[in-house]
């Protein structure tokens, strides 16, 4: 029992060098952990006796350990840089430094990548100083990198590069850690043409042709029409828009009607063939479409395109153009004829304006109908319409539901057999609407 | 003035005295009485070899040997033989002692069988639980009598905790 105090000195001893330990933390290099064996028995005094055995003691040595936090995804535009933000990890049991490095894989190589220093973690570079190694890292001490790569000049859009982030023990150069960073190529610019005005909600909002048209001009023939485009940049960088309009959806074919011509405008009203267009900005574009004066009363389907030469980035927008008939021309009259062989008053085939070049025989019939269509922008009045029974034919009456009739107005038509002339009082017509005046004759036996 | 300086030399000498005779005392006790000698020693585990080592990387597991031999002439009775599980991030490996029969503790006062249970409450109801071999800093091993001459060898597997190897 003497041997107490040497025993508690011991004991004394091996709780000062045990060494505290967060739980799950490795044990740091140069840790020496000591042990010792014990006995107690009786002896043959039937004392209690205690022996120790020696001390070992077994020193904890380093191993290397590094973590590089996942990669991310990126796009970039050629020439321009991607930057990437790594966290890197020291999970070895000593102090260590970590070499920098990477390896690039996919469709395209990285011009140039440098790591620099990001110690608050925003994921921007400190200062503009590179660095190849995070310097040496405590055990369980991390640092904050960023790569900034940069894209090769003229590569395609959606090319992807896999970057291979390494970083590799100082310590034990056998133990690498690695993410990988996607970059997909993208155009600087991004472009969507709208009607009129900018936004989501604008018409014709959204990339691509419209397949019907956003935005109708109603013109007369010989008057210029001025269609409003906005050029939206939704892209990261500044782009040029060459200015174009057709006929032709698909811009195959860039062509407009005979005689029809396009001028485009900015905003002052000067005379632009193309447009610049900044990130994240809208640029408003005039397209005055210069409709001649013989112009055929139509709706025209128009498509104007913005295209970035360098980029290749562009949208197109559907519009069009009704042209109307300019005043003191706004009506049109055509005449159709159909061959009636046994004179019942009903037209054997459709109406055209063909010639009929067979059963046109003595005593045959022929019906005819002479519509009239207000082709201008405003309703005209006192609206009659005349024809003639041609020579060698007599108005032909085949029944009370085939006398000489019109879609509207009041018909005038001579007796049965007769000649002389049809006519009917229409009146009034508004824009686009038409009237119609039917009536039949037989051939002259 | 001479007297406290001799009183002073007096009390020095007087306590080296006392020291010295301490510790021959101790070491006549030693051989008189305290029969049973203790070795300790340390192995590296390499595969299904064992490489006697005084380093260890984290992960490592590490055999310890310990030969209780009676060199004396009267028989050692009721012999405990204690094994630390050492600090510095050590843990017990499950079923490595031999003597597979071999006690456990959690503070090197209570001993008991392994393995080590203990009683927590947990929503309210009391519930017995396994305590996790990792816990477990004392092992010890009830070897009965152990004649004059004799030596007996417990042995047990320790290992390092594990940096996150790649």
């Amino acid at each position: 029992m003497k041997l107490k105090p040497v025993q508690r000195a011991v004991a004394i001893a091996i709780g000062l060098s045990a060494v505290t330990l967060q739980a799950g933390a490795a044990t740091p290099a140069g840790t020496s952990i000591t042990n010792q064996a014990s006995a107690t028995y009786l002896d043959s005094t039937l004392t209690a006796r205690t022996a120790t055995s020696n001390t070992v003691v077994t020193v904890v040595q380093q191993v290397a350990s590094v973590t590089v936090s996942a990669g991310t995804s990126k796009t970039g535009s050629a020439s321009g840089q991607v930057v990437f933000a790594h966290t890197i990890t020291n999970n070895g049991n000593g102090a260590d430094s970590f070499t920098l490095s990477t390896t690039n894989s996919g469709a395209f190589m990285m011009a140039n990548v440098v790591f620099y220093a990001d110690n608050d973690g925003n994921g921007v570079a400190d200062n503009a100083t590179a660095i190849t190694t995070t310097g040496t890292l405590q055990p369980g001490a991390k640092m904050n990198v960023v790569a900034v790569a940069t894209l090769p000049a003229g590569v395609g859009n959606g090319a992807t590069n896999n970057l291979v982030v390494n970083a590799t023990s100082t310590f034990n150069t056998a133990n690498t850690a690695s993410a990988t960073d996607v970059t997909t190529v993208a155009p600087v610019s991004a472009l969507d043409i709208t009607a009129n005005s900018a936004g989501a909600g604008a018409p014709g909002a959204g990339p691509g042709v419209e397949a019907s048209a956003v935005a109708t001009n109603t013109t007369a023939a010989g008057t210029p029409t001025r269609f409003t485009l906005v050029l939206n940049n939704s892209g990261t960088g500044t782009d040029t828009f060459n200015l174009s309009a057709s006929t032709d959806p698909t811009f195959g074919n860039v062509s407009l009607p005979s005689g029809w011509t396009v001028t485009f405008k900015d905003a002052g009203g000067a005379t632009i063939t193309s447009a610049s267009v900044a990130s994240g900005a809208s640029t408003v574009v005039y397209a005055e479409v210069n409709v001649p004066a013989g112009a055929t009363p139509s709706t025209v389907d128009l498509y104007f395109r913005a295209l970035s030469p360098t980029t290749n980035v562009g949208d197109r927008i559907h519009d069009a153009v009704i042209v109307t008939a300019p005043a003191g021309a706004e009506l049109s009259v055509t005449k159709t004829q159909a061959l009636d062989a046994n004179c019942d008053g009903v037209a054997d085939t459709a109406f055209s304006n063909a010639q009929i070049t067979a059963g046109a025989v003595p005593g045959a019939c022929i019906r005819y109908e002479i519509t009239a269509t207000n082709n201008g922008a405003n309703a005209v009045s006192a609206v009659g319409i005349t024809d003639t029974i041609p020579a060698n034919t007599t108005y032909h009456v085949a029944s009370a539901s085939t006398v000489a009739s019109a879609t509207q107005g009041l018909v005038v038509a001579p007796g049965a057999g007769q000649t002389g002339v049809v006519s009917a009082a229409v009146g009034i017509l508004l824009p686009n609407a038409s009237a119609k005046m039917s009536f039949g004759v037989r051939i002259n036996p | 003035m001479m007297i406290p300086t001799s009183l002073q030399t007096y009390k020095r000498i007087l306590v080296i005295l006392t020291a010295c005779v301490l510790q021959f005392a101790s070491a006549f006790v030693f051989a008189a009485d305290n029969n049973v000698n203790v070795a300790l020693k340390a192995y590296k585990v390499v595969g299904d070899k064992l490489v006697p080592t005084a380093e260890a990387l984290p992960g490592d597991t590490i055999e310890y040997q310990v030969t209780y031999r009676n060199g004396g002439t009267t028989p050692a009775r009721d012999v405990l033989a204690t094994l630390p599980v050492p600090d510095g991030g050590m843990h017990y490996l499950a079923d490595s002692a031999a003597p597979a029969k071999v006690q456990a503790s959690l503070d090197g006062k209570q001993f008991a069988a392994v393995p080590l249970t203990r009683t927590v409450v947990r929503n309210g109801k009391q519930l017995t639980e396994t305590v996790p071999v990792a816990e477990y800093r004392f092992l010890r091993w009830q070897l009965g009598e152990l004649a004059p001459g004799r030596s007996v060898t417990v042995t047990s597997r320790m290992r390092l905790d594990g940096a996150s190897k790649q």
